[in-house]
């Protein structure tokens, strides 16, 4: 990326209700963030609705918005069907990944059930888990991001 | 290919289907004969055991397969089936129609009264979806542990009569069959709303969780819709109590 489109990218995020705009390439990235109240919006724009018994609503403290916040702008691996979520492959067991765990290529992440039909959901490419999106046992609905996965070359 | 006593006769006569079956594989033993399909299935292959080792139920629960008294098979499709749960416990309860009336009870087990008889588990692993089936037909219900003798049933114990598990078998598969190719002609809805039809849940008052409700249809999922004070409710699974009576 050259000046002139750093500039530009500046010029988007001020004209812009974002507080903040990360771009990656050819393995350099630049983070540009703005005063400001969190925009609320995003985070829910990001996470399709969810569960019923999970409102996404909750007390949007500043640290916990940053956080989604950033998590929503990474890749994430979401529900290919509506089901319910289980991290492990049996109750007890650990979780198949956790925040902060490197994952490979076609790595089973977690279970999504509908009707006894259990969809193991694997990797597309190899990461770092950045995020867990959904609790255990959460309903999710098709589309949902479960997981924000950061890619690694 | 292996070959094992009682489903020797599945390979001496070809079956007449167009999908299911196109490979038959019968073993004496085998840890799970989902697990073995997750490894070596190809589309359409059925595997049938005489007896497995490590049989499985939802969530890492082991399913009860005592050697030689019950039908332990899977099989496998590539790609996402839609629409298999449901195929899968019509085809059983059809094949058997002749004899018994099974019942289906959501998510996804079949019963004759209140017995279980027959569990069905499906895995989708990297675009393999194994659907798995375990009928029990001979047990008595001292073939049971004690913990599942009020809840577990067999053919035998609970119909009567003598039955043939490779004869069950075949007219599972192809009844399997022409649910498959009925999903594949003319999608998912047709097998659906005829497997809504037979759970018998449209109407009922249920709780499932902290929800309370009438249930008013159940997605091409099998989630259930539940009409609730605070507006629908989608519920994929779990156990549900009927809040109005039977």
């Amino acid at each position: 990326m050259d000046f002139k489109e750093l500039q530009e990218l500046i010029r988007i995020l001020e004209e812009s209700s974002l507080t903040e705009i990360e771009v990656e390439e050819e393995g350099r990235r630049i983070r540009l963030q703005k005063p400001g109240p969190p925009a609320v919006l995003q985070p829910v724009a990001m996470v399709p609705v969810v569960a019923p018994s999970a409102p996404v609503v909750a007390d949007p403290s500043a640290a916990e918005t940053e956080e989604v916040d950033e998590a929503c702008s990474l890749p994430t691996i979401d529900a290919p069907m509506v089901g319910t979520f289980y991290a492990a492959s049996a109750p007890g067991e650990e979780p198949f990944v956790q925040a902060g765990d490197t994952v490979e290529e076609n790595q089973t992440v977690c279970i999504v059930e509908a009707m006894k039909l259990m969809n193991e959901i694997a990797t597309k490419f190899a990461g770092i888990i950045e995020k867990v999106l959904v609790e255990n046992g959460q309903p999710v609905e098709f589309g949902q991001p479960l997981f924000a996965i950061r890619a690694v070359e | 290919m292996t070959k094992s006593a009682p489903y020797a006769e599945l390979l001496k006569v070809p079956l007449e289907t167009v999908f299911v079956g196109r490979e038959i594989v019968t073993l004496d033993v085998i840890d799970s004969t989902n697990t073995y399909a997750l490894k070596h299935g190809k589309e359409g292959m059925v595997i049938v055991a005489d007896r497995q080792t490590a049989g499985r139920g939802r969530l890492g629960r082991t399913w009860h397969s005592a050697p030689g008294l019950g039908l332990w098979f899977t099989v496998v499709f590539e790609g996402m089936w839609k629409g298999l749960s449901f195929a899968a416990a019509l085809a059983v309860r059809d094949a058997l129609a002749d004899r018994c009336e099974l019942r289906i009870k959501w998510p996804n087990d079949v019963l004759f009264g209140e017995k279980k008889l027959c569990g069905i588990l499906i895995e989708l692993r990297n675009d393999l979806t194994v659907l798995g089936i375990g009928l029990n037909v001979h047990h008595t219900p001292e073939d049971f542990p004690p913990e599942l003798r009020d809840k577990a049933g067999s053919l035998e114990s609970e119909v009567g009569g003598t039955w043939d598990r490779c004869k069950i078998l075949r007219d599972v598969l192809t009844h399997l069959d022409g649910k498959v190719m009925l999903i594949r002609k003319s999608g998912v809805e047709a097998v659906r709303a005829e497997w809504a039809a037979a759970c018998n849940l449209i109407g009922r008052r249920i709780r499932s969780g902290p929800h309370v409700g009438t249930v008013v249809d159940i997605d091409s999922h099998g989630a259930l819709l539940l009409d609730t004070s605070s507006g629908t409710q989608t519920i994929p699974t779990g156990e549900i109590t009927y809040l109005d009576g039977g």
